[in-house]
């Protein structure tokens, strides 16, 4: 004997848009180019920020 | 028990260590036997008392499609993916555990808990968690 169990949370919802259809993986890829960009920044800021406290550090 | 979000997720949402639409983000069934603790649990190695069978492995499903939104009406940001299905399974679970998985557990950042309430069994079957209409996760 099967049984299958559903747990339902929260008010049912229509069926979600964003299966893997062309449309979306276009979208889903400029998204992740601009996270890559935006990251990109960050990791570059942090590094510049590291040197000048460590020059700041070494003039203690 | 209830529904939770760690306390830890919020700080590490905050300072940027998870990224709910682009991380891997996992859910993992467990048992009765875990009861969360959103001040000290901070990551997967904190969680105990996973369930084990048939259809089952270690570490939960992944959570696909996964997205973010803004919901201008209700202001709040909406975290939503699609359902999950452990298929030809027999387990049985009071919870299931959300998390961002890293592949290693001290730095797989937990997200939330959700609290099926009673033990919910499936036999040779598909167990199902559906998220609803608001999504998996609203922060206001």
């Amino acid at each position: 004997m099967t049984n299958d169990v559903k747990i339902q949370r929260g008010t049912p919802r229509e069926k979600r848009e964003v299966t893997n259809d062309k449309e979306w993986l276009e979208d889903r890829m400029e998204r992740l180019d601009e996270k890559i960009e935006v990251l990109s920044e960050r990791v570059k800021a942090a590094k510049q920020e590291k040197n000048e406290r460590e020059k700041q550090l070494a003039a203690l | 028990m209830a529904d939770v979000v760690y306390n830890n997720f919020k700080k590490n949402i905050m300072n940027g260590n998870i990224d709910l639409d682009t991380d891997t983000v996992k859910v993992a069934l467990v048992t009765s036997a875990y009861t969360p603790n959103i001040d000290t649990d901070e990551d997967f190695a904190d969680v105990t008392n996973e369930v084990s069978g048939t259809g089952y492995t270690a570490g939960g499903n992944t959570l696909a499609n996964a997205a973010v939104t803004a919901d201008t009406t209700d202001d709040e940001g909406v975290f939503d993916a699609d359902d999950t299905t452990w298929t030809t399974s027999t387990i049985t679970a009071r919870g299931a555990v959300i998390y961002k998985d890293t592949g290693t557990p001290g730095t797989s950042w937990l997200i939330g808990y959700l609290d099926f309430t009673t033990d919910q069994a499936s036999s040779a079957g598909d167990f199902t968690i559906a998220f609803g209409a608001e999504g998996i996760l609203n922060l206001g």
